[in-house]
């Protein structure tokens, strides 16, 4: 019974005790706080009259604002145990001194001076509860628990208001003070002992040590104020306060007024005051314990941020239809029920979501500032409409104001979501895009950083500089490159000139010259090949004289040099003789006749059918060689291959796929967008797929290859789920900017999303199964929940254009790391995104999750049976086999028995 | 191999810490380099101060793991039984065995070699991915659980043999 309690109250494992305690708490200051306000009230409104209100607002206004400040000042930096102990022995002192102040003279003062105690206190003691329950609460759990803690405040304002009305007629409204005295001690008593045994609050981090406290005290209220104005909730909230405060405390007025004129008696309007309270509060428990929650997460935050202020218009255009009991009733309902059910704990979460360093000064400028502003504008406003002898001079303004407070509440509706985006990121550390964009464009300083590495010691290093050189900065990289082939040795030299490939060197052929003498003969060869890339006549002869050189790869380069320059027929003749003889020798001369394919087309047809036909025959013996370098020579030169692929090197090629070393199967992967090979695409989306990053851009690369509208072939392909996972993830992410249109990617997105709702299902099925733990059992489990964390990530890709990044990592950051933090600030996130049926459905997978709740949507998969079918008809291969194996299993376990 | 072999293979292979974070699609290329071997009682599988090249996944029997120097020692730190693999931090490192595994009731055990490891690292990185997620769950919980439970610590010891 304990657990379906705790269920339903959404408290969790180990919150048990600080649940307990902070209700006690908040039953003590409830419960003191009707006392306090029913006698307050009632002396004030009987030895003093309502007439002297308006002016009590306004003191109160300047007092408040007095307090708070001091307030303000000291809420950040002590901790919040401390602070409520020392406004707990604060209070109950001034309420005994009051006690003895009407017992001694018979002088009125006293009774505006405890209606302003009273009045102070409860402001104080609110703010300062639901702070201190968040200095030792996490987010979600001050989310969660809010109205439960809310509602034990407003437990204890029952039992406070049904004392007052029992025990006034027999001690009279003066003595109840010392019962509220009385309440107050066990307070501080029990923040004492609870703090000793359990440490001080978790959540509380002290600003440095300095000792210009009340010189920061308005420096802190500046710094609010300014935060408030950058801040487009904090100021939309600031001005709804200022306009809910004002509509406010004219209903408060208005009710005060009836009551005052239907009980005759100050012991009839003390013990209605306590009815009342706990009338009023009654029913607001009610709201807060069986309706708060679930309003809020079915109609969201932002929702039941309008009600209050709808309500309050009601309320107030009620009295002024009918200035009346059954009216003044309403408003009390409305500003002792509705306020404290719904208004209170959606502005907690409306906090919430501001950095938590300015929270503390945040509320503290409501309470010192804007608080303040409106209650003196209201007393101000009173005091000159209630001369006028008729209701509707105050109710037409407290009308006007309500309507603005709605105004406001909507615009901080707008807000809040993007406030939350902000804080959640501040809270996971993650880096603003404008850090990155220095890094991006052709600044003098980015280029620096590249020749800084550039020239590193390490050519590993070196190289990819070059490399990242030659891309972004084109005009400088030839200058930047050949100065540090000067300091490299032969090989690196070999590597880093391969890179200016690209680039216009007709300016560096004197230093081509000096490096073709330089090194070894591999490297030469590199040489001539950048020279016939500039089509440069001056070297002619060294080329033709290399024709004839015993190194093959010097007497390739030299074929290639000559076919880049203008020659006769005879010549040609010549070169193809030359080039025959290199693919039909041995395999180190055929290795270097491979370089030479894209040679082809220079040389006239005559000779070329002879070349293609000597390079089928090679292809196919080279292949067959176990010797791996020469294997991937071959298939990268079949890739530049632009015939049709030879059917006998085929079956070469199959093997060359399914290679233990990942360069043969990236190098295979790279032939297979050659025509005539039909079932190329299965064997590219496998490459897609496969465990070597290398080989999986190999295979997106063939893809772009082969397809006319990438993008379109992707999102089919995703669509449909023909490639694995992994495939999926790598294609999706080689989709370049501006990628899929935003609508292709919500569809996406909820494709994926619904598929992982049903992983997750058939998970579930799976993990609720009766019985003894089969291996077959085990691995389906286990494949079902690597398929739903790669399905999620996919769906998660998806909503990346959608959304901005840093919403996207937020979440990644809940479904991947395990992390109760990081899942809450998910749950966030997601239950606040514009609508999308995606995040919907992967709020719900995530919350299930982490909440163990057992629920089935796809039909078919809620027995083990209907998920091991659903399994063996998946398009994932892998799945298939899983389950194709636990339905052999079971036969075999079936025939046994 | 027989697929219902591939497949227990596999989840011995999951069940084990330095392999659990691997996916069971590229945890097949490992399950085929497994091979078995069959020990008798009272055989020493290694012993302390070996050089250690094998990791061990027991299929059948039941093996005892002891850090004693003394070769008749049967004080064991842990005992291991079908399903349990030891000898893993040997596949990652070089140094001599840290204890001595007998075996205590017929074994068989399926091995990997380090070097054939290193190859299939190289061959499908996603497994060395895998393999790090584990060992750096791994150490987290050994940061939580390090001054609260010896008993534990004293498990994983002889785990890493």
């Amino acid at each position: 019974m304990l657990k379906g309690l705790k269920k339903q109250l959404l408290i969790q494992e180990g919150e048990t005790g600080n649940v307990v305690y902070f209700l006690a708490v908040f039953l003590l200051v409830g419960s003191g706080m009707a006392i306090g306000r029913g006698t307050a009230d009632a002396l004030f409104l009987k030895r003093l009259g309502i007439e002297y209100l308006p002016m009590m607002y306004m003191i109160q206004s300047l007092l408040l604002a007095a307090v708070s400040l001091v307030y303000a000042a000291f809420a950040d930096r002590i901790i919040a145990e401390k602070f409520c102990r020392i406004i707990f022995s604060v209070l109950t002192l001034l309420v005994f001194a009051s006690w003895v102040a009407m017992s001694r003279s018979d002088g009125s003062l006293v009774y505006p001076l405890y209606y302003l105690l009273y009045e102070i206190a409860s402001e104080i003691l609110l703010v300062h509860a639901a702070l201190y329950m968040s200095q030792n609460m996490t987010t979600m759990q001050a989310k969660r628990l809010a109205p439960l803690l809310y509602a034990g405040s407003q437990m204890g304002i029952i039992l406070g208001g049904l004392l007052l009305a029992a025990a006034v007629p027999i001690v009279g409204t003066q003595n109840m003070l010392l019962v509220w005295c009385a309440l107050l001690l066990p307070g501080v008593l029990l923040i004492i002992t609870w703090h000793r045994r359990k440490g001080p609050s978790t959540h509380f981090r002290a600003p440095p040590r300095g000792s210009r406290i009340f010189r920061e005290c308005t420096n802190q209220v500046k710094q609010g104020l300014r935060y408030s104005w950058s801040s487009e909730l904090l100021r939309a909230g600031s001005f709804a306060l200022f306009f809910m405060v004002t509509a406010f405390y004219i209903l408060c007025y208005s009710t005060h007024r009836v009551y005052a004129q239907t009980f005759e008696t100050e012991a009839d309007l003390a013990g209605f005051y306590g009815m009342l309270t706990a009338a009023t509060s009654s029913i607001a428990l009610l709201i807060q314990i069986f309706v708060t929650n679930k309003a809020i997460r079915r109609y969201g935050v932002r929702r039941i941020n309008l009600l209050f202020p709808l309500t309050t218009l009601t309320a107030m255009s009620a009295l002024a239809v009918s200035f009346t009991l059954p009216a003044a009733l309403f408003g009390s309902f409305n500003k002792d029920a509705i306020m404290p059910a719904f208004r209170n704990p959606v502005r907690t979460l409306f906090y919430s979501v501001i950095p938590t360093y300015i929270q503390g000064r945040a509320r503290a400028i409501s309470v010192a500032v804007v608080l303040p502003a409106a209650l003196f504008f209201c007393g101000l406003l009173l005091s000159v409409m209630q001369k006028l002898d008729s209701p509707e001079f105050f109710l037409l303004p407290g009308m006007a104001a309500a309507l603005v407070y709605l105004h406001f509440n909507r615009r901080m509706n707008r807000a809040y979501e993007g406030t939350l985006i902000n804080t959640l990121k501040e809270r996971l550390f993650l880096p603003d895009k404008r850090l990155y964009s220095e890094l991006h464009g052709a600044s003098k300083e980015v280029l620096d950083e590249i020749v800084q590495g550039l020239n590193h010691e390490d050519p590993e290093v070196a190289i990819a500089f070059a490399r990242l050189l030659a891309g972004s900065f084109p005009e400088q990289a030839a200058e930047l490159i050949f100065a540090r082939i000067d300091s490299a040795n032969t090989a690196t030299a070999d590597q880093l000139l391969g890179l200016l490939g690209e680039i216009d060197l007709s300016q560096y052929r004197e230093r081509l010259y000096k490096l073709a003498e330089r090194g070894d003969e591999h490297f030469q060869a590199t040489v001539i090949h950048q020279l016939a890339g500039q089509k440069d006549p001056g070297y002619l002869e060294q080329a033709a004289n290399l024709l004839e050189h015993a190194n093959p790869r010097l007497r390739a380069a030299g074929i290639h040099f000559c076919l880049h320059q203008p020659a006769t027929g005879k010549q040609h003749e010549q070169l193809a003789q030359e080039w025959l003889g290199l693919i039909q020798g041995n395999t180190g001369t055929c290795k270097a006749g491979l370089t030479l394919i894209p040679d082809l087309s220079l040389i006239g047809p005559q000779h070329r059918e002879r070349l293609e036909d000597a390079y089928q025959k090679a292809f196919v013996h080279m292949l067959t060689i176990d010797a791996t370098n020469t294997r991937i020579s071959t298939l990268n030169g079949l890739s530049r291959w632009e015939r049709p692929l030879p059917d006998t090197a085929y079956p070469a090629l199959l093997q060359a796929l399914s290679d233990d070393n990942p360069e043969t199967r990236a190098a295979a992967t790279r032939c297979l967008p050659l025509k005539g090979n039909h079932s190329r695409t299965p064997h590219i989306l496998h490459a897609a797929s496969d465990s070597h990053p290398g080989v999986r851009e190999a295979g997106v690369n063939a893809l772009k290859a082969i397809s006319e509208d990438y993008s379109a072939s992707v999102l089919r392909l995703i669509l449909e789920n023909t490639p694995p996972l992994r495939g999926q993830i790598a294609l999706l992410e080689s989709l370049e900017q501006p990628g899929l249109p935003k609508v292709d990617c919500e569809r996406l997105a909820i494709n994926k999303a619904e598929e992982a709702c049903q992983l997750q299902d058939a998970l579930t099925t799976m993990e609720a199964g009766e019985g003894p733990d089969s291996p077959a059992g085990s691995l389906i489990r286990l494949v079902l929940q690597e398929r739903l964390n790669q399905t999620i990530q996919l769906a998660l890709l998806a909503l990346e254009p959608l959304y901005e990044a840093g919403t996207v990592k937020i979440i990644r950051a809940g479904f991947a790391s395990g992390d109760r933090r990081h899942i809450e600030n998910a749950i966030e996130v997601l239950g606040n995104l514009e609508c999308c049926n995606a995040t919907k459905l992967l709020l719900q997978v995530l919350t299930r999750m982490h909440d163990d709740q057992r629920a089935y949507h796809a039909p078919g998969i809620d027995t083990i049976n209907g998920v091991i079918e659903w399994c063996a008809t998946h398009p994932d291969k892998w799945l298939q086999q899983c389950a194709e194996y636990f339905i052999q299993e079971t036969k075999t376990e079936d025939a046994r028995v | 191999m027989p697929v219902s072999d591939l497949f227990k293979r596999l989840l011995l292979l999951k069940h084990s810490q330095i392999f659990s974070m691997v996916s069971t699609e590229d945890l097949r290329m490992v399950a085929g380099s497994l091979e078995q071997v069959q020990f008798f009682r009272g055989d020493r599988i290694f012993e302390i101060n070996d050089q250690g090249d094998h990791l061990y996944l027991l299929v059948s029997g039941k093996v005892g793991i002891s850090i004693d120097t003394d070769p008749g020692s049967r004080n064991f730190i842990a005992t291991f039984g079908p399903g349990d693999c030891f000898g893993e931090m040997n596949l990652l490192d070089d140094l001599p065995r840290s204890a001595t595994a007998l075996v205590l009731e017929d074994a068989v055990v399926l091995t990997l070699e380090k070097s054939r490891l290193r190859g299939l690292i190289l061959s499908y990185p996603e497994i060395s991915i895998g393999m790090l997620r584990s060992m750096s769950m791994r150490l987290r919980e050994a940061n939580l659980r390090a001054p609260a439970a010896p008993e534990n610590q004293e498990n994983d010891n002889a785990r890493d043999a």
